[in-house]
């Protein structure tokens, strides 16, 4: 069977899946055949990816839907395979057989053949047709999952509105190329003119703007935590990276080298997008939102490899392009794994223990081993702690930074040295972040009676969060397996020589096998010295009050040290209010509130801008229908004077 | 060079804009689209040109039948005041078509009569629907823009195209039933047709 057959079949299947979650009264049947059909297409982009092979039709820049696989194409597909079908499975322990349940089932299989649709398009109708249904679907879910809460529908009106405004840019990127004949490379566009300018800008805000890059994030930390857990875990996991697939193959396929400075506007995004997402994450107290946040950090960090790749092309460091190209893929792939995996955690949690919000979690690794466990190793992978993948990806991800800095004329040099600082800086405030969550989720003694067994995760929840960590694990040993053939995707045709760990010239290699191996014996060697052997639980003295869960570690205590060091530039606010009775203090309440800057030194003016103009506007509304009509004749007879004078011809 | 029919369908544009009651204006207007349908039958030179224009004489005869219908179904106590008088109201019409003809670009000089004939009717359509409040007069308005434009592919084509007729006597059909289904209700709800009474209804 060819690779084209096996996805046309796969993509049969998963809509058959979906068709069935229409007519049969449970779900878990829809769910399987919709989990078979997406390992098939994981099966087929895998190993189209892996030979370099190619099948379908190739792009066009013809209005007529066309439909393909290339090697690029395929690793997308197997991304989201990887991430779909566990979603799929999860699905079955996560939602009931509701009519509103069945609704979002069938909705998630329209979903998920979008996404397939813009990744497999080749002509501008599709890839635009596409991209529209996968902004509009999870819009639809979220609202069917949540269609009484007035919060969710401004979250996603915010989320349409922002991602239809800046979504312009895709449009208007993909209009250009095909008006220019450049979709699929066929019409090498000049350097530096100006209608690849107008494309590479048109592009990085449509796409920024659906993949969270900072400052078009602001829908990403709305629409993602209100979403059920396993929409948020495809939203998160892949929706994000389609804009990244789209990106590359416009900035790195298509348009050809660019000029340098955007190369740095594309690098100075990314290090805005890392560095802030991670450092708002820090202060979010709620699990989903923070992970949330942690999206936004981690497309900064592949938008650090798009913008190294960028610029080492233009020094005609290609060697060194392909290796940031394959980072910025690999960090993709493994951002797209490991956050499924804590959103379908944190979709455990909030099950179990019925609330989100980090300060009435705790002790989750005890009484959830199997979720919990998977959670510390997704924790462990987006803090970037090896031997895990995230910390391979963000290897990579640095040592491309330095060569930028080591090959780069000397403003490159410059700004990929800053870069270099500001994914370090990323790197460690992401390890902070985590031992909060770990610390505070999943350690220490519970703060919520223990919920009924009912609650308990089914066993393909456990299988589809156990798979997730594994893949963690294997491709944090053996990382060179997919990067390699990542770096060989590059248009400039450079065979990279496979390897199983990663071997990069000049600067030796990361011995992932090795760093395995050792930290395995000295675990083995830390459980065969601590044997059968516990500590004793003694209780904590606590100045001789009642131990209560309100005197653990909060998570706004756990932040507090950074919020302070970083109070200038944060501006945090705070309120106390003390009520008395008879010079007593009977309540202390405490709110704290972070403002995000972006929104209110950004969106905020723009809103009440776009507001007053409105209000200014709304005055020529006279409601008469004789004015409208003498708007008319105006607009006509101005039209008729501008071709009169010539100004139009 | 503009023969009597052009000249009479200026005239009964003029008198429409100028009339106070609807049934005058009703026929005044049908009068204008029998003209029109009139130069179309004149112009015919084969088969499919003669049923062409004998569908702009029917167009004629169907919108009169439905205009009349909604006259009589929506009897007004007193007809609805216009907000501009008779003569300022023709004086704005005239200046209006005049201008058109000053602005708009006539490429072929030996039709420029009928072009300037079609200009002034789309001119007196779009100053009868600013000007008068009542809303038969709204759709009479789009009715004389129709009849300029169907003139103006009369005379720039040297006849007229049977399927263009049909399709632009049922499209202004449908326009105007619709119009018409609005007024009804219009004056269902407020006792009149009288546009200006929905501006209230703005927020």
């Amino acid at each position: 069977m060819s690779f084209g057959a096996l996805v046309g079949i796969s993509i049969a299947v998963l809509g058959l899946g979906g068709i069935s979650g229409f007519y049969l009264p449970f779900l878990r049947l829809p769910l399987s055949i919709q989990a078979l059909g997406s390992f098939g297409i994981g099966v087929a982009g895998l190993a189209i990816f892996a030979t370099g092979s190619s099948t379908g039709a190739s792009f066009t820049n013809a209005f007529h839907p066309r439909f393909g696989v290339d090697p690029l194409s395929g690793l997308f597909l197997a991304m989201l395979s990887i991430v779909a079908t566990p979603v799929l499975i999860f699905s079955k322990g996560y939602y009931d057989s509701s009519i509103r349940s069945r609704a979002i089932v069938v909705m998630n299989c329209a979903f998920i053949l979008a996404l397939i649709m813009v990744i497999c398009a080749r002509d501008p109708v599709s890839l635009l047709g596409g991209w529209e249904l996968m902004t509009v679907i999870p819009a639809a879910m979220i609202l069917v999952a949540h269609d009484r809460e007035a919060k969710a529908r401004r979250s996603v009106w915010v989320y349409l509105g922002v991602t239809h405004i800046g979504g312009a840019g895709t449009w208007i990127a993909i209009l250009l190329m095909a008006h220019a004949g450049a979709i699929g490379g066929h019409v090498v566009m000049q350097s530096g003119s100006a209608l690849q300018i107008a494309v590479a800008l048109a592009a990085l805000v449509g796409l920024g703007t659906k993949a969270g890059l900072m400052p078009f994030h602001i829908w990403l930390p709305r629409a993602h935590p209100i979403a059920p857990a396993p929409v948020s875990a495809l939203m998160s996991g892949v929706m994000i990276k389609i804009s990244i697939y789209l990106l590359i193959r416009i900035l790195i396929d298509w348009i050809g080298p660019l000029p340098t400075w955007i190369g740095i506007l594309v690098l100075a995004l990314g290090a805005l997008s890392s560095v802030a997402g991670v450092t708002y994450a820090i202060f979010e107290h709620e699990l989903k939102r923070l992970l949330a946040m942690h999206s936004i950090e981690n497309i900064g960090i592949i938008t650090l490899g798009i913008g190294a790749c960028l610029l080492l092309r233009s020094n005609s460091e290609m060697l060194w392009a392909s290796f940031a190209l394959g980072a910025a893929l690999f960090h993709s792939m493994n951002h797209a794994i490991f956050k499924s995996l804590l959103f379908m955690g944190a979709g455990t949690f909030e099950r179990y223990i019925g609330a989100l919000n980090i300060d009435h979690l705790g002790g989750l690794l005890r009484r959830l081993p199997i979720a919990g466990g998977c959670f510390l190793v997704g924790s462990m992978a987006i803090a970037g702690l090896p031997p895990l993948n995230g910390f391979a990806s963000e290897w990579l991800t640095i040592q491309s930074l330095v060569h930028l800095s080591r090959f780069g004329s000397f403003i490159d040099s410059i700004s990929g040295a800053i870069a270099l600082a500001l994914l370090a800086t990323t790197a460690a405030l992401a390890v902070f972040c985590f031992v909060k969550v770990i610390g505070l989720v999943l350690l220490g003694s519970a703060r919520t009676h223990d919920p009924p067994a009912s609650r308990l995760p089914s066993r393909s929840m456990d299988i589809s969060v156990g798979f997730l960590a594994l893949c963690c694990v294997i491709l944090g040993a053996i990382p060179g397996v997919v990067f390699t053939r990542m770096a060989s995707i590059a248009p400039w045709n450079l065979e990279v020589r496979s390897r199983l760990e990663l071997h990069l010239p000049t600067t030796g290699s990361l011995p992932t096998l090795w760093i395995v191996g050792v930290l395995a014996c000295l675990t083995a060697i830390f459980l065969l010295l601590r044997g059968h052997s516990s500590a004793e639980l003694a209780p904590t003295w606590i100045c001789g009050q009642d131990q209560s869960p309100r005197l653990r570690w909060t998570s706004a205590g756990f932040s507090k040290p950074l919020k302070m060091t970083l109070e200038t530039i944060l501006r945090p606010t705070r309120e106390i209010a003390f009520s008395e009775r008879g010079s007593i203090t009977q309540k202390v309440a405490y709110s704290g509130h972070l403002p995000h800057h972006f929104e209110t030194h950004i969106y905020a003016p723009i809103h009440r801008l776009m507001l007053a103009v409105a209000n200014t506007m709304r005055r020529m509304q006279s409601g008469s229908l004789s004015t409208y009509v003498f708007y008319l004749i105006g607009l006509v007879l101005a039209a008729l004077l501008a071709v009169h004078v010539g100004l139009v011809r | 060079m503009i023969g009597l029919a052009e000249w009479l369908m200026v005239g009964f544009g003029l008198g429409v804009i100028a009339v106070r009651r609807r049934s005058t204006a009703v026929t005044l207007a049908t009068g204008q689209a029998l003209a029109l349908a009139g130069i179309a039958i004149y112009q015919a030179q084969s088969i499919n040109e003669a049923i062409a224009a004998a569908a702009l004489g029917i167009r004629a005869v169907a919108l009169a039948t439905l205009l009349v219908l909604l006259v009589s179904r929506t009897r007004e106590t007193r007809p609805v005041r216009a907000s501009v008088p008779p003569a300022i109201r023709c004086g704005i019409a005239v200046a209006m078509a005049l201008l058109l003809v000053w602005l708009v670009p006539i490429a072929n000089k030996s039709r420029m009569g009928i072009t300037q004939v079609s200009l002034s009717l789309v001119g007196f359509g779009m100053v009868m629907a600013a000007t008068r409040r009542a809303t038969l007069f709204q759709i009479l308005g789009i009715i004389f823009v129709e009849n300029g434009l169907a003139l103006a592919a009369l005379g720039l084509t040297n006849g007229s195209s049977l399927i263009i007729e049909l399709g632009v006597t049922l499209d202004l059909s449908l326009i105007a039933v619709v119009a018409s289904v609005f007024h009804d209700r219009i004056f269902a709800e407020f006792g009149a047709g009288d546009i200006s009474m929905l501006s209230d209804l703005r927020d």
